[in-house]
């Protein structure tokens, strides 16, 4: 296949020296939407909108006070430009990041603190996205370095091949190939049962390993094993693959005579290694330059991120049936991941520089009727638990207490706060938990689109905890509007919950809520404090 | 071969279905008073069909119940009584049921051939041939079609003990949004309680000012979402409007004596409640009728708390002509063996067992099925969990070899093709 890397390479060699490339990359993204919609298109967002949204989709949360009034007196040019520098650079990128591939990749199962570490060092150090899946795959816990992406296997189960080789296809390649355990699909063409098991090859001799006098465990491999064996339920012909990916040849496995397949055997605190272990053939070829299907899966993810849903969406139905809505945009961007060696930063700095982006939500009485998969408006998304719960902390001035507050040194029981617990003790960590508990899918569930739920809003109605945070107290928000005069009421509530300064209706109806009310100052603000923060414009980013 | 993994994805979740509960019906559903008001509840079922299912997990023994035989080898020790219905009898452990029996169908002739406790799986899912998809239990896929979009209650709601919580799972392919909401003992979700520092003033007060932010917000914007997130706050409202339901202080002395003051009586009537309220699919399940030891004794205090408030609810049900549109469904895995061990108890026998419908298309005082004389196996009109999940939809309406789950343009049948319904018990 030297040829073909030979070719592929003098291809992207050409593409980048094409008048293209003179061009920065949001604007060709720009251009290449322009060409898909000939409706109206929204404006350019506000400073404000831009502002929150970005806080949000790169800091994982709404901007503070401050920030908010300092970007808003900012008269430069180019201070969008800057601000997603400081964000992309800035200390709560890794984190946000890390909230959302684990959502990605693990779908709410729960890892443990050296995964969060883990993602939070490789988004801090922009590792390449490539670089990063590799190691989630082939990590077998021999170094400490990578132990801790064995988990992306391990959340799942160190058993159930079929598993893991159905969500490998789905999370890493787009390719929900789950139909294609007992049949070919019946209606897709091009996702077959011999893709599934060609997968599941990759991953049948891997095991769970537990050292006996450490305890530690590791995900290894079996030296030997058989081939996938599979029978359609439609057709009942049987077939068998060895270790192939889609678009990929099988790949030759040296056999081994018995007794010779392991490189090192067990030996003090080590687990036995085989001389051919697959899940690093499987790293190697799959999250590849020369994989397209890897390249247009993590570049429509990206995409997704930003700009609220994929290019091809559903995001793990990649296939000739269900066609991109924008074909050569997605291309370029995967082209672009690919020629920027899987640079993450690069595509989410493009992407949040495009007028695509930064285009207003609001576009007039035909909102509704404009498809979203044209971009003519900002795709509207839900906050995720983990937003929702910084961003309350952010607007009621709880946040850096709760940072500061040490974590608990033994987990409590299960908050029930319809048994009457107390609320639980004040922590990072107890907030998260309440948050997710409330706003996160089930373990093993995707996170897809917005999902109103009556616990939710009951949560937001009655939780002990935010009404607790609604009452002044030391640095909270409220404690500080108690103090603010009339004139300044409403403009100090709107940018700490809003992120925006307030309309002159608002400011109207502010006072008129004020001089309305019948218990006095201190419930007026509590309650209009609550409104905000119930109301779908802080539940939505937009 | 190992069990597929659970299909999850988005492409097979698309229903039409879901889509109209999202997002059309989530609009629309704003301009609705809703069950605020009982009156409201009634017009409302009036027009909509429900189900309920009452789930005896484990196995409810066919000989202590619904085929007795008295004085034969395997009959045990409780005899047979007359019912309502001139040539049926039962055991005499459902005294109260009997009066009740011409509500009641019986189906004695079945053979879900599956001895393990998997076959709960089978009982709910109706036993659809592999299309690799997970099907949706029987709560998710009936109250995908009852449901209406417009209704503040959700869907499917179980009513059991031990814990609650949202089993998003049972919606299979359906989605999550068809989940079952599960109120574990009786409880409702973990919020319903507003902190009195909330007085109903300030509650109303905030929630004006938090609709007023959403009419400047949602002016020039898509409404789908916006519009489902404030519905969400009034169906919140009017589910702790109706925390009467959950209130057992609210209960009157009357219900309180026919549905008794055990856990299962007060389900029972919970159950009830929720039916009157409108939500859709209401199960109400109740464990332990395991009876491998002591099945006598079990069976005694069991049916005890199963037969006068099941009697009470089918009474009420009929009285205030519920029961015209509500399909009653008596459940278990399978039934127990003829051969009782030494323990005196019975194993797992999905052999030759009964169970019970009533209501909604159901032929009142009908019996399907015979088995032989000792009650080891079926003698006549032997039906299997599909053939029952076929009956459920033609009882309410639906005939199920026409009706087909739109799941990613991929048509998929709601039943086993090769099953059909059990027409001796549909009206």
């Amino acid at each position: 296949m030297l040829w073909f890397r030979i070719v592929s390479a003098c291809v992207l060699a050409w593409l980048a020296a094409t008048a293209f490339a003179a061009e920065p990359l949001h604007q060709r993204i720009d251009s290449l939407i322009r060409d898909g919609h000939n409706g109206p298109v929204a404006d350019r967002s506000t400073d404000a909108e831009f502002h929150r949204r970005v806080w949000l989709d790169l800091a994982g949360m709404i901007p503070s006070t401050v920030e908010t009034r300092a970007f808003l007196a900012d008269s430069a040019a180019d201070k969008r430009g800057k601000l997603i520098d400081r964000l992309l650079t800035g200390p709560h990128y890794p984190i946000r990041m890390r909230h959302a591939f684990s959502v990605m990749l693990l779908e709410r199962r729960v890892a443990d603190a050296d995964w969060d570490r883990f993602l939070e060092t490789s988004f801090r150090d922009n590792k390449p996205l490539d670089h990063l899946v590799r190691e989630l795959i082939s990590a077998d816990g021999t170094d400490s370095a990578t132990r801790p992406a064995m988990q992306f296997w391990l959340t799942r189960s160190a058993t159930d091949h079929r598993l893991l080789a159905r969500d490998a296809s789905r999370l890493l390649l787009g390719r929900n190939l789950e139909c294609a355990q007992c049949h070919d699909h019946p209606s897709i063409d091009d996702f077959k049962q011999a893709e599934f098991f060609g997968l599941v090859a990759f991953l049948n001799r891997s095991y769970l390993y537990k050292d006996k006098k450490t305890n530690q465990t590791f995900f290894v491999e079996k030296g030997t094993g058989p081939k996938e064996e599979f029978t359609s339920v439609f057709t009942s012909k049987s077939d068998k693959t060895g270790p192939r990916l889609l678009r990929g040849m099988e790949i030759m496995v040296p056999e081994f005579a018995s007794g010779e397949d392991l490189a090192t055997p067990a030996t003090d605190g080590r687990p036995p290694l085989p001389k051919f272990p697959l899940r690093a053939q499987l790293a190697r070829r799959l999250a590849s330059r020369e994989n397209s299907d890897f390249a247009r899966n993590m570049a429509n993810r990206l995409w997704a991120m930003l700009l609220g849903r994929g290019l091809v969406h559903p995001l793990d139905m990649q296939h000739a049936k269900n066609p991109p809505s924008h074909p050569e945009l997605l291309q370029l961007l995967s082209d672009e991941l690919v020629s920027h060696g899987f640079d993450m930063k690069y595509v989410l700095k493009q992407l949040a520089l495009s007028e695509t982006y930064q285009r207003s939500s609001r576009l007039g009485d035909s909102a509704d009727a404009v498809k979203s998969q044209t971009y003519a408006a900002f795709e509207m998304r839900s906050l995720s638990a983990e937003q929702l719960a910084y961003s309350v902390m952010q607007s009621l001035g709880t946040l850096d207490r709760i940072l500061q507050a040490p974590a608990d040194l033994v987990a409590t029981a299960k908050y029930r706060p319809d048994k009457g617990d107390p609320i639980p003790t004040e922590n990072l960590d107890n907030v998260l938990k309440l948050f997710q508990s409330i706003y996160a899918s089930q373990p093993g569930e995707t996170e897809d689109g917005f999902n109103p739920s009556l616990a939710a809003s009951l949560f937001i109605a009655n939780e002990k905890l935010l009404l607790k945070w609604l009452e002044p107290q030391d640095g909270s928000l409220t404690a500080k509007l108690v103090k603010t005069g009339d004139g300044q009421l409403a403009d100090e509530l709107y940018v700490a919950v809003l992120s925006r300064r307030p309309t002159q209706h608002e400011e109207q109806s502010v006072q008129d809520f004020l001089a309305k009310h019948p218990d006095g100052r201190q419930a007026a603000i509590r309650e209009m404090t609550w409104a905000l923060l119930a109301s779908a414009e802080f539940r939505f980013n937009h | 071969m190992t069990k597929p993994s659970g299909c999850l994805s988005p492409d097979h979740s698309l229903s039409r279905r879901q889509m109209l509960y999202g997002l059309a019906g989530m609009a629309g559903g704003l301009s609705l008073g809703g069950l605020s008001e009982p009156a409201a509840g009634e017009v409302l079922s009036k027009q909509q069909k429900q189900v309920l299912l009452i789930f005896n997990d484990g196995g409810m023994s066919q000989y202590e119940s619904w085929d007795p035989k008295p004085g034969t080898i395997f009959g045990g020790p409780y005899r047979s009584i007359s019912t309502s219905v001139p040539g049926t009898h039962v055991s005499e452990l459902l005294p109260h049921t009997a009066k009740q029996m011409q509500h009641l169908a019986l189906v004695r002739g079945l053979n879900t051939k599956n001895p393990s406790h998997g076959s709960r799986a089978q009982a709910f899912d109706g036993q659809p041939k592999n299309r690799g998809v997970q099907y949706p239990a029987m709560g998710p896929a009936l109250a995908s079609f009852l449901h209406r979009p417009e209704s503040p209650l959700p869907p499917s709601v179980l009513v059991k003990p031990y814990s609650g919580g949202f089993d998003y799972k049972s919606a299979g392919f359906l989605g999550s949004k068809w989940g079952t909401l599960m109120l574990g003992e009786g409880r409702p979700p973990v919020h319903m309680q507003r902190p009195t520092s909330v007085t109903d003033a300030a509650n109303i007060r905030r929630n004006q000012f938090r609709e007023s932010a959403n009419n400047r917000f949602t002016k020039g914007r898509r409404t789908a979402e916006t519009s489902a997130y404030a519905h969400s706050f009034d169906m919140a409202e009017q589910l702790m409007r109706r925390g009467d339901l959950f209130d057992e202080s609210k209960i009157t002395a009357r219900d309180a004596e026919r549905y008794g003051t055990h856990k299962h009586g007060r389900h029972m009537l919970l159950s009830r409640r929720l039916l009157e309220a409108g939500v859709t699919f209401v199960e109400l399940r109740s464990y332990h009728w395991d009876t491998h030891s002591s099945n006598f004794d079990l069976h005694l205090t069991m049916m005890g708390g199963f037969d006068k408030p099941f009697a009470a609810l089918i009474e009420d049900l009929a009285a205030s002509g519920r029961l015209e549109h509500t399909l009653i469904i008596v459940l278990s895995e399978f039934g127990r063996t003829p051969k009782v061990n030494v323990g005196l108890g019975r194993d797992h026998w999905p052999q030759a067992w009964s169970m019970c419908l009533a209501g909604c298309g159901i032929q009142g005082g009908s019996v399907h099925g015979k088995t032989n004389a000792r009650g080891t196996w079926v003698d006549e009109g032997q039906v299997g969990y599909a053939d029952l999940f076929h009956t459920y939809f033609h009882a309410l309406g639906l005939e199920s070899h026409q009706t087909e789950y739109v799941n990613a343009g991929q048509p998929l049948p709601v039943a086993n093709e090769d099953a059909g319904p059990i027409k001796t018990v549909l009206s």
